[in-house]
C-alpha cells in the first residue's frame, strides 16, 4: 500500500500564469462578457487536468483607469469574476503590477533548491495605453529573475500593435482584426491548452521548454508581423 | 502535556500536514462528490509497446537469485525504478534506468568485492530518451574493462593511493557511456538528441563493516547521500548525512544538462572521492525523488532549515518499510509508490547498506 504523507510539506513549486486584461471603456459590452466567459473556460479546463491542478497558479490583472492586481492563487481557489469595463487603458500600471507581483510573490531558484517556474503571461487589449507604459515595461524588463514569457493579443483595428511588440517579441504578438465573441472564446481555450502544455513541460525538466503552437489556427487571429 | 514543536519548524510542518491529512480524509458521504470533482491521473500503456521488454514500467535489482550477491563485510545493494504518474497519464515509457555491476564477483559464493552503479534519467523532450538512459547506464558499468576493476581491488587491498586511478576509471565510464549512446543511436537510426539523458555513477568498495571506498560523479539533477556510521540522540539530520552529489539546478529551476552535451572536464569536476568513508548507508536517486527531498525555504521562524531533514525522513521510512521485509528490492519498489503532490516523475533509488544497524538480516529477494 502506498505511503501517504510521511514526508509532507516540501515546497510545492508554482507555475504562475498571469492574465492581463484590458477592461477599458471600449471593451464594454460583448468584449467584456466574452472575456468573463473566457475566464470560466480557463478555470474549467485547468481544473480538469490533474497536472495543471497541482501546479498552476493564476493572477488576474485588469486595467482600465487603474490596474487591479488580484492575488496569485491556486487554480482551485480561483473564482472567475464578471468583468466590468469603463475608463481608460492603464497598461503601464498593469505591467508595473505584473513586475511587482513577480518580484514579491515568486520564490527564486537557487543552487540549493528549486523555486517557482518561469511565469507565463497573456495580455489582451483593444487599444493603446493611456498611461506611461514604458515605466511599467522598464520595471518588468529590469527583473533579475523569473523574466516572464509574454503572449499578447491585440483585439480589433485600434489595438496598438507597435506597443505590444515593445512588450514582447514580435512572434508572440497576435492580432484579432475583427473582434468576435466566438474568436475570443476560442482564444481563451487556446490559453488553457497553452498552460496545460507548459505545465507538463515544466514537470518534465526539459532544457528546451514547451513548444506552444500559435493561436493562428483560430479563424480571425493572425500573427502581427505577417 | 506534550510539547508542541515550534511553528515553522520541520517537525511542526510534518505534524501539521499529518493533522490536515486526517481532517481532509473524506467521509463516505462526501467521497463521491470529491471524486467527481477532482481529475485523476490515468494509467496508460504506450501506443508503441515494443520497447516494454527493455523498458518495463517497473524494474528492481536484484530481481532473482542470480543477481543477489553480498559484498565484503556484509554490504548489500537494492535498486528500484518505477514509471511516474505523469508518464503513465500520457502513456509514455519510464525514462529512468539504472545498471549495477558487481566487481570481482564469485558466482560460487555469491560474494563480490565491490559494485559499480549508474543511474540515468532520460530527458523528456528527447523522443527515445529511455533508450539513451539505458545505453548510458549500461555503458558506464558493463563496458569498463574487468582488468581495470580487478587492478583497483588489488590497489585497495594494498592500501595504495587511488586518486589518479579513480579519476581514470571515471573518465573511462563517461567515455564508454557516450560510446554506448552513440552506438544505440546508430543502431536505431536516430539522432543523438533523441537519446539525451542525465548520468550519475558511483563506485563502492567495502573496506570494513562501516567504511567504504566511495567515488561518484554526475551530470544532471540526481543526488547521492551517505549516512554517518553512528547516530546519537539529539543529533540533527545535517550532522548525520553527507551530500556527495547534489542536484545541478539551472537558472530556470527545471532545466537539466544532458550528459552527452557536457564536457569531459565537467564530469571530472563533479567527481567526489572518499578513500575511507565512514558510513552504513548510501542512497542514490534521480530527480523524481531528489526533488522531494530538497530543503525547506528559509522562513522567519526557521531561517536556517536543515538541508537534510527530508533526506532523513525518507531514510527512516525506507528502513522501516523495506529492510525488515522479505524481498527488500520489491519492497523498495512498492515504497516508491508513495503519494506526494507534484511528485509525478519517474522514481529511481539505489540503496547500499550494511546489515547493521538497520536490521538483523536482510532478505534481498
Amino acid at each position: 500500500m502506498a505511503s501517504r504523507n510521511f514526508m509532507p510539506s516540501r515546497y510545492l513549486r508554482r507555475f504562475p500564469v498571469y492574465l492581463l486584461l484590458d477592461c477599458s471603456g471600449s471593451m464594454l459590452g460583448e468584449p467584456a462578457t466574452a472575456m468573463s466567459d473566457g475566464l470560466e473556460i480557463i478555470y474549467r479546463l485547468l481544473m480538469d487536468d490533474p497536472e495543471a491542478l497541482e501546479r498552476v497558479y493564476i493572477c488576474l490583472i485588469t486595467f482600465a483607469e487603474v490596474a487591479e492586481v488580484e492575488p496569485l492563487v491556486a487554480i482551485d481557489d480561483f473564482r472567475p469574476p464578471t468583468l466590468a469595463a469603463s475608463g481608460k487603458t492603464a497598461m503601464g500600471a498593469a505591467l508595473w503590477g505584473l513586475a511587482e507581483s513577480i518580484q514579491e510573490d515568486l520564490l527564486p531558484n537557487t543552487a540549493e533548491q528549486r523555486g517557482d517556474y518561469r511565469p507565463l503571461v497573456f495580455l489582451i487589449t483593444d487599444g493603446a495605453p493611456t498611461d506611461d507604459y514604458r515605466q511599467g515595461l522598464k520595471r518588468l524588463k529590469a527583473l533579475t529573475r523569473h523574466q516572464p514569457l509574454i503572449i499578447a493579443l491585440g483585439c480589433g483595428p485600434d489595438a496598438d500593435i507597435a506597443v505590444l511588440q515593445e512588450v514582447t517579441e514580435k512572434d508572440k504578438v497576435f492580432l484579432m482584426q475583427t473582434f468576435t465573441s466566438q474568436a475570443l472564446h476560442q482564444y481563451f481555450k487556446w490559453i488553457s491548452d497553452a498552460v496545460i502544455i507548459s505545465s507538463r513541460a515544466v514537470n518534465n525538466s526539459t532544457s528546451q521548454g514547451a513548444v506552444i503552437p500559435p493561436p493562428t489556427t483560430i479563424p480571425g487571429i493572425f500573427p502581427s508581423h505577417s | 502535556m506534550e510539547e508542541m514543536p515550534p511553528a515553522g519548524s520541520e517537525e511542526g510542518l510534518v505534524q501539521q500536514a499529518q493533522e490536515e491529512e486526517s481532517q481532509s480524509r473524506p467521509t463516505p458521504e462526501r467521497l463521491p462528490l470529491l471524486l467527481s470533482q477532482k481529475p485523476v491521473f490515468r494509467v496508460l500503456d504506450p501506443p508503441d509497446p515494443g520497447d516494454l521488454v527493455y523498458h518495463p514500467h517497473r524494474k528492481i535489482f536484484p530481481a532473482n537469485s542470480r543477481e543477489a550477491y553480498t559484498l565484503d563485510y556484509g554490504w548489500n545493494i537494492i535498486c528500484a525504478s518505477r514509471r511516474g504518474d505523469s508518464h503513465a497519464h500520457h502513456g509514455k515509457y519510464r525514462e529512468d534506468d539504472f545498471s549495477v555491476r558487481y566487481i570481482c564477483a564469485d558466482p560460487q559464493s555469491h560474494m563480490a568485492r565491490g559494485v559499480l552503479v549508474a543511474l540515468a534519467d532520460g530527458v523528456s523532450s528527447s523522443a527515445y530518451s529511455r533508450r539513451g538512459a539505458r545505453a548510458a547506464a549500461l555503458g558506464a558499468t558493463e563496458d569498463i574493462p574487468e582488468e581495470m576493476l580487478t587492478r583497483l581491488i588489488h590497489a585497495v587491498r594494498q592500501g595504495q593511493t587511488l586518486d589518479v586511478f579513480v579519476t581514470s576509471i571515471f573518465a573511462q565510464m563517461r567515455e564508454t557511456a557516450r560510446q554506448a549512446v552513440v552506438k544505440q543511436a546508430e543502431q536505431d537510426q536516430l539522432s543523438l538528441s533523441d537519446l539525451y539523458s542525465t548520468l550519475l555513477a558511483f563506485l563502492a568498495i567495502p573496506t570494513g563493516y562501516e567504511s567504504l571506498v566511495l567515488a561518484s560523479a554526475q551530470i544532471g539533477d540526481g543526488a547521492l547521500y551517505a549516512f554517518r556510521a553512528q547516530e546519537y540522540e539529539g543529533e540533527r539530520p545535517r550532522d548525520l548525512w553527507r551530500v556527495l552529489q547534489k542536484q545541478q539546478i539551472q537558472e530556470n529551476g527545471n532545466e537539466v544538462q544532458p550528459f552527452m552535451y557536457s564536457s569531459a572536464n565537467a564530469w571530472i569536476q563533479s567527481l567526489q572521492y572518499s578513500p575511507h568513508l565512514q558510513t552504513t548507508f548510501i542512497m542514490a536517486m534521480t530527480d523524481g525523488t531528489a526533488d522531494d527531498l530538497q530543503p525547506a525555504f528559509p522562513t522567519h521562524d526557521t531561517p536556517d532549515p536543515d538541508p537534510c531533514f527530508f533526506v532523513h525522513q525518507f531514510y527512516k521510512e525506507i528502513a522501516r518499510q523495506t529492510f525488515s521485509r522479505a524481498g527488500a528490492a520489491q519492497a523498495l519498489e512498492e515504497f516508491l509508490q508513495y503519494e506526494q503532490a507534484q511528485s509525478r516523475d519517474d522514481r529511481t533509488v539505489v540503496c547500499l547498506f550494511t546489515d547493521y544497524p538497520h536490521t538483523s538480516g536482510i532478505h534481498l529477494l
